[in-house]
């Protein structure tokens, strides 16, 4: 079994049984997340030159179901197989990067945070299930680990106990993610039921040569993993499940919300011979649904102040852009590494932004300003990961093939720009005013490993980024002949990018109080139309909803065993009593006369 | 002794002196052999009952002896499964009949005799029910009041458990299947939280009746159309009656099976007996005995009325469906943290009705599967919330709050139940559920994607519910709760341990492909189900010319793996 799945188990199983103290949980779990890189990176290193995979597998599950009808559906089996190519190595790599990151982080900024043992075995676990992810090549595999990671985000974002608003947060954090969830198990049970496979690498040659299977299977299972994609990607309008974590801990968000759009990229990436082959209603489906989550995540992320929502919003749009490019297969290397830059440069902004959100004691926006400085490393921080994050879908935009998404694409790039930068601006620049009980002269710059890890994140995003920029890695990457857009498209996506970021200037940096003045009063705005929504949906979904189980426990099922109780004790009494028996059993023999005659067959002449 | 009991004990002790043959012989692997004489499942069935008579008469002057009752009961449950689990391991697998069988004549004029046997299914729910049977045992440490009635009922009901798996003869398959029903309900009725424990105690007499009740007329109906000469089960699943009467009698099975299991809407019992039974109770209802309503729908619906099972299966489908939305919607309305633990057990029975409905071979042996893995995640949630009841002193949600912190091992070990019940992937439920969805997805498809959301909808109530009562602000008006005692860490221990084992390796462990001390409770349940499903094989395409993708074997692993299989 490589190492890259056996270092994270190990790891989880030393530290869930063995390990009691704060620093030996920590020591574990980046060891295990540098031998995993190293791993990594090694592999990388041998399969440098080797344009075919890596593959092994183990059986799981191995078993003949039935001994006739269709061959295919004679045996089930689920392996635990592993498919390392160039998409997963670089997909691991970032992720581990984060992990880094993110451990870095916690490990200095947050020594009193309580749970420190179950922090690390949560991390671990994730660590191993999006290593699962990566690799797999057996949809129930891959299911499985995709399910696992979903739970250990929800134990993660609900790390600290005892508090009502992380427990709410991660309430959400489970339910919705877990649609889905079971829209990738929904695609899985279609595909089986239609092909007899869950493999992978078996499953594309069958898709349009098996007799049977209609464009309308095809279609579902497409929809169906473009549904999981989306939901577990975090767009527009399913964000929740993030922006209301956070309050949790900084370095859980910051990893939660960075790995989840590289899983939601492999995914794709593997699922895109079964997007392709649903003809162009799928594709077609995708483009409208990210493109439209590209424009409205960033738009949303302009409104209100709380820092963190808006960073993870604005890159929200960034996931989406990439992910729009990464459909489509002669721009998915280009995507993949345009989403590897979102994920890296949203985990270190919102590790810098945290700095700061900590060092000032406030996460609205009015409230905060002139990080640049008295706080240059966290601003620098913050402003390279926004910079990753904007620029990273630039370079796969340039890819996309030109069409009416091309618009959508423009938009996209300049909002999330506009909205990433509105936060850097509004932290970097301005006064920082004081508060009651804030004393802006107290304000120092965070510890150099809190600013060395945020860095390293978006620095990685930002590097990214520019990778991407280079067309010998796309190709690289893609291992397959890809179309090389000219410099001029390139050149006219970074301006796109760079408007945005005037733009953010201009509105943020220069008037930056009346515009988050406007800001602020239309998110508290927002916030009364979603409470209620929420009331609307609770009045006319939820209550009759209840209604009716109130009226089936609460008044029908109670009656009818009181009714059944009641006439077993009537025929108890009537039984007890005299009666006219030749005249019940006339009753009964015609009555069983007739039941008998009804249930069975008459006779043929 | 009277000469109805020497019938029967006649045969019997000739059993002894000529012990049937075993099953043809495969390579004997570890602990083979360990048990060697023919009346293995008279054991496992009558042992518990003999105990439960030494129990009634062990004197106890000024109850000096109490806790010997718990001692006998305990050992007794231990012995139970140590037999189990050798007889599970002996259990030959990729072979088909049934074994470890007796067949003695009882009542020959009626076509009546005292057979048991098992086949894979058999011995996976003896394994559960000898499982569930100590965790109950084990949950029931603190018992003090009258513990010698109520051991001597706990060891009853074990007992007429595990003689309804193992019995190849309808009639004695009905006697047990009715026999559950009385020691359980004095159980509730003596035992459980006053003062609904009656009404509960009442409510599973009356359900269970009904399921007895539909049996035994689908028996005599099943036995008039196999000719009216034997009620073996092998012999009444391979009558073929009529359409009609095949659908009256596939109809009554389908009340007697889902009354049992419990499918909405006949669960008024189990939310009853689940949140007002004492732990130990309620979790020999909810881990094995209602498993017993799936067991019937398997074995004797699925197995012998095929066109009416297939004529019913939409419904079944539905009602599962129903379950798992209701559920979620009750769980929701409920503010008794027990009653909300009995909503939420009933999603595995629903997820086993489906895979009987599915009626392809792949969900027909994931129903089996989930008999065993289900019955432990029900068992699993409902002690977990017992447990956690008792050592907050509260069942109301409004109290108990934010308990995870000061009760974390409860806390876990109910994250771990929720999480069962949700099929969530390395515990034993997500192979079953897996194998359930995949194979109905073909026939029944729009009810297992709506069987989907409406897990959807049971994770949201999860998350509330551990909101709520783990993770939010602790209640500062609440008593100060504690942690798990060493009973309820053990019992919920087992069946946690229990739920990852099977999670992580259902195909046995294995070294370098050599399979160690499990043989896997996958491999055992195949060993009966592709015969059970082979009239339910998905046929093969009919278009001329084509020929089917088909992979050459069963499972679908790679062509060229570039290192030898290895298990995990």
């Amino acid at each position: 079994m490589p190492l890259i799945l056996l270092a994270p188990l190990f790891g989880f199983v030393v530290v869930l049984t063995g390990v009691r103290g704060r620093r030996a949980a920590s020591n574990v779990t980046i060891l295990t997340a540098l031998v995993m890189l190293a791993a990594t990176l090694l592999v990388g290193w041998a399969r440098f030159r080797q344009n075919t995979p890596y593959r092994i597998a183990y059986q799981w599950i191995n078993e003949p179901v039935s001994f006739t009808g269709d061959q295919r559906f004679q045996g089930f089996g689920v392996d635990l197989s592993v498919r390392i190519d160039r998409y997963a190595l670089a997909a691991l790599a970032a992720a581990l990067v984060i992990f880094l990151a993110a451990l870095a982080w916690h490990r200095v900024a947050a020594p009193r945070e309580p749970g420190q043992v179950r922090y690390h075995v949560n991390v671990l676990l994730l660590m191993l299930s999006v290593a699962g992810v990566v690799v797999s090549t057996d949809l129930a595999e891959l299911f499985a680990f995709w399910a696992v990671s979903g739970i250990a985000s929800y134990l993660l974002l609900g790390h600290r106990w005892g508090t009502e608003s992380s427990a709410r947060a991660s309430q959400v954090a489970l339910a919705l993610p877990f649609l889905g969830d079971m829209a990738l198990l929904s695609a899985v049970g279609l595909l089986y039921s239609r092909f007899g496979s869950i493999d992978l690498d078996k499953l594309p040659p069958m898709l349009l040569s098996t007799p049977g299977v209609g464009l309308k299977s095809l279609t579902a299972v497409a929809l169906l993993l473009l549904a999981a994609v989306f939901v577990r990607a975090c767009l527009w309008p399913l964000t929740a499940w993030q922006t209301a974590s956070v309050e949790a801990p900084p370095s859980l968000l910051a990893l939660v919300s960075g790995v989840w759009p590289i899983l939601a990229g492999s995914l794709l990436l593997r699922v895109l011979p079964f997007v392709g082959a649903a003809g162009p209603q799928a594709p077609r489906a995708a483009g409208y649904a990210f493109g439209i989550a590209a424009v409205a995540g960033p738009l949303l992320g302009l409104v209100g102040t709380e820092l963190r929502r808006s960073l993870l919003l604005a890159s929200s749009g960034g996931v989406a852009l990439a992910l729009l490019t990464v459909v489509y297969p002669a721009s998915a290397a280009a995507g993949l590494t345009g989403l590897l830059a979102v994920a890296l440069g949203r985990a270190g902004a919102l590790m810098s932004g945290s700095a700061a959100v900590a060092a000032m004691r406030t996460a609205d926006l009015r409230q905060m300003g002139a990080a640049g400085r008295i706080m240059r490393g966290t601003a620098a921080g913050l402003i390279v990961g926004v910079a990753a994050f904007s620029l990273g879908p630039a370079a796969a935009a340039a890819w996309r093939p030109r069409s009416l998404a091309s618009i959508a694409l423009a938009a996209g790039l300049f909002l999330v720009a506009l909205a990433g930068f509105r936060v850097a601006f509004a932290v970097v620049v301005g006064p920082l005013r004081r508060r009651r009980a804030f004393e802006p002269g107290r304000v120092r710059e965070v510890q150099v490993s809190l600013v060395v890890a945020a860095l390293l994140a978006g620095g990685m995003g930002l590097l990214a980024a520019l990778l991407s920029f280079f067309t010998s890695w796309v190709v690289y990457l893609g291992a397959r002949s890809q179309e090389v857009p000219s410099v001029g498209t390139y050149v006219l996506h970074v301006a796109i990018v760079l408007v945005g970021a005037a733009a953010a200037a201009a509105a943020f940096g220069l008037r930056k109080d009346r515009s988050l003045a406007v800001a602020g009063r239309l998110g508290s705005r927002l916030g009364t139309g979603w409470a209620t929504a929420e009331a609307i949906l609770a009045r006319y979904v939820w209550r009759p909803g209840l209604g009716v189980v109130n009226g089936v426990e609460g008044i029908g099922l109670p009656a009818a065993e009181r009714g059944a109780g009641r006439a077993a004790s009537a025929a108890g009494r009537i039984a007890g009593r005299p009666l006219p028996w030749i005249t019940v059993a006339a009753v009964a023999a015609v009555v069983l006369a007739v039941v008998v005659g009804v249930v069975t067959a008459g006779g043929r002449p | 002794m009277t000469g109805a009991n020497l019938l029967v004990a006649t045969p019997l002790w000739a059993a002894v002196v000529n012990p049937s043959p075993s099953p043809s012989a495969t390579p004997a692997t570890f602990g083979a052999n360990v048990i060697g004489f023919s009346f293995l499942l008279s054991l496992l069935v009558w042992g518990p009952a003999v105990m439960a008579v030494v129990i009634a008469l062990v004197p106890n002057p000024r109850g000096r002896y109490e806790r010997w009752f718990l001692g006998i009961a305990f050992w007794t449950s231990a012995s139970v499964l140590a037999l189990t689990l050798i007889a599970y391991q002996q259990f030959q697998v990729f072979t088909t009949g049934v074994q470890f069988e007796e067949n003695l004549p009882w009542l020959p004029s009626i076509g009546v005799s005292y057979h048991l046997g098992v086949d894979g299914i058999g011995i996976s729910m003896l394994l559960l029910s000898a499982l569930v049977g100590l965790c109950a045992v084990i949950a029931s440490w603190e018992v003090r009041e009258r513990p010698r009635s109520y051991f001597v009922l706990l060891l009853l009901a074990e007992a007429a458990v595990n003689g309804t798996i193992a019995a190849r003869d309808f009639f004695v398959l009905l006697l047990f299947w009715s026999a559950v029903a009385v020691p359980l309900a004095l159980l509730v009725a003596g035992w459980g939280e006053r003062p609904r424990a009656a009404g509960a105690a009442w409510r599973l007499l009356g359900y269970w009746g009904l399921s007895s009740a539909a049996l035994l007329t689908a028996g005599l109906l099943l036995y008039q159309a196999a000719g009216g000469s034997d009620f073996a089960i092998d012999t009444l699943t391979h009558a073929t009656p009529t359409g009609r009467l095949q659908v009256v009698i596939a109809a009554l099975l389908l009340v007697a099976g889902i009354s049992r299991l419990p499918l909405v809407p006949l669960h008024g019992w189990a939310r009853a007996v689940w949140s007002e039974a004492p732990t130990g109770v309620a979790l020999l209802t909810a881990g094995v005995a209602s498993r017993l309503g799936g067991y019937l729908l398997i074995r004797v619906m699925a197995a012998g009325e095929h066109d009416a099972s297939r004529t019913l299966a939409p419904i079944l489908s539905g009602l599962a469906v129903l379950t798992v939305g209701y559920a979620a919607l009750a769980a929701l309305r409920s503010r008794d943290l027990r009653r909300l633990g009995a909503y939420l057990a009933l999603i595995p029975g629903a997820v086993t009705a489906l895979g009987v409905a599915g009626l392809s071979p792949l969900s027909l042996e994931g129903a089996v599967l989930s008999l065993f893995t289900g019955g432990l995640a029900a068992a699993l949630v409902v002690g977990a919330t017992a447990a956690l009841a008792e050592r907050a002193q509260t069942r109301s949600l409004a109290t108990a709050a934010g308990l995870a912190g000061r009760a974390p091992k409860l806390a876990w070990l109910l994250v771990a139940g929720c999480l069962a019940v949700l099929c969530v992937p390395f515990l034993a439920t997500f192979p079953a559920g897996l194998m359930i969805f995949l194979g109905s997805f073909r026939t029944q498809g729009p009810a297992a994607l709506l069987l989907a959301l409406g897990l959807v909808a049971d994770a949201g109530v999860v998350a509330w519910m551990l909101h709520r009562v783990l993770f939010g602000a602790p209640n500062p008006d609440a008593p100060n709760p504690g942690d798990a005692t060493l009973p309820q860490a053990w019992f919920l221990g087992i069946l946690v341990g229990t739920l990852l084992w099977v999670g992580l390796v259902p195909g046995g462990p294995k070294l370098f492909g050599v399979p160690l001390f499990d043989p896997g409770l996958v491999n055992v349940v195949n060993t009966s189900t592709p015969d059970l499903s082979s009239p339910y094989a998905v046929p093969s395409p009919s278009a001329p010319g084509s020929s089917p993708s088909a992979s050459p074997s069963p499972g679908t692993g790679p062509g060229t793996p570039t290192s030898p299989s290895a298990g995990p």
